[in-house]
């Protein structure tokens, strides 16, 4: 049995190796063509960036507007938001017997994310005072 | 309905979808399955949430309620390829071999991508299906 110990977006002959010049180039220059030789990233050398084919997977939705460029902290205070100001409008709107299905199934939702919020929330917290020692 | 859509922004909507993305991945299939009825209640044309909450039911083994949502997707977008091979997959899946070849010959008259190939091949790597 042959063992493929390579993987295959790693040979080496897949790699641009950098020409040996006849004339030795300036550092400047050779920093800009080992810049352009370097690979795009693992992820995409090995293909993990792609979404595989079939049934059982599914790529990331759509961003709105500026989601990517978001860091942690803005994402933070975005779920808070939203979850401050849905869970205003449900209270104001109140319980009532007649709540259609899309309701029930909007604010079962809303309830499974706010669960996330005070999991994370007790998390967030715990660390804080683990880190007051 | 409408103030289900108002209420919640596509700001709002999409950061809940990558909360459910996220689910999916982790094999969280229920807490990804509960996210998705919502955004669709608030957005029944949704493509994506449609498309992933097929993607649920696949992984929870329940190909008659994935396919359903593809009916319904096909319903709203009627010449979407992605949606056509999914739903074919599924009924081949199935062993619905008249639908899945129906679904095929839609496809092979508006693409020729690998998609078919993939199709033809699961259809025929199959010799009880080939019969057919």
């Amino acid at each position: 049995m042959r063992v493929q110990y390579t993987l295959p977006g790693l040979q080496p002959r897949q790699l641009n190796q950098p020409e040996i010049e006849a004339t030795p180039a300036s550092f400047k220059s050779r920093v800009r063509r080992l810049s352009q030789a370097l690979p795009r990233g693992w992820k995409h050398l090995l293909h993990l960036d792609v979404t595989p084919t079939g049934l059982e997977f599914i790529g990331p939705p759509p961003s709105a507007d500026d989601m990517e460029m978001l860091d942690a902290e803005t994402r933070r205070r975005r779920w808070r938001e939203l979850l401050d100001r849905q869970t205003r409008l449900y209270e104001e709107r109140g319980a009532s017997e007649e709540e259609s299905e899309e309701h029930q199934k909007a604010r079962r939702m809303l309830s499974l994310l706010l669960n996330y919020q005070m999991l994370e929330d007790e998390v967030a917290s715990r660390v804080l005072a683990e880190s007051q020692g | 309905m409408n103030d289900l859509k108002d209420a919640w922004t596509a700001r709002d909507r999409s950061l809940v979808a990558e909360k459910a993305y996220l689910l999916l991945q982790q094999g969280r299939c229920q807490e990804a399955e509960i996210l998705l009825d919502g955004l669709l209640a608030i957005d029944p044309q949704n493509r994506y949430c449609r498309l992933a909450l097929a993607t649920v039911w696949v992984a929870q083994g329940d190909l008659r309620k994935a396919v359903e949502q593809f009916d319904r997707l096909i319903t709203f977008y009627p010449n979407d390829i992605e949606i056509r091979t999914r739903r074919c997959e599924a009924y081949l899946r199935l062993n619905w071999l008249r639908e899945a070849k129906a679904d095929l010959g839609w496809l092979k008259q508006v693409t020729g991508g690998e998609q078919i190939g993939r199709l033809q091949l699961l259809i025929e790597v199959d010799p009880l299906k080939s019969q057919e």
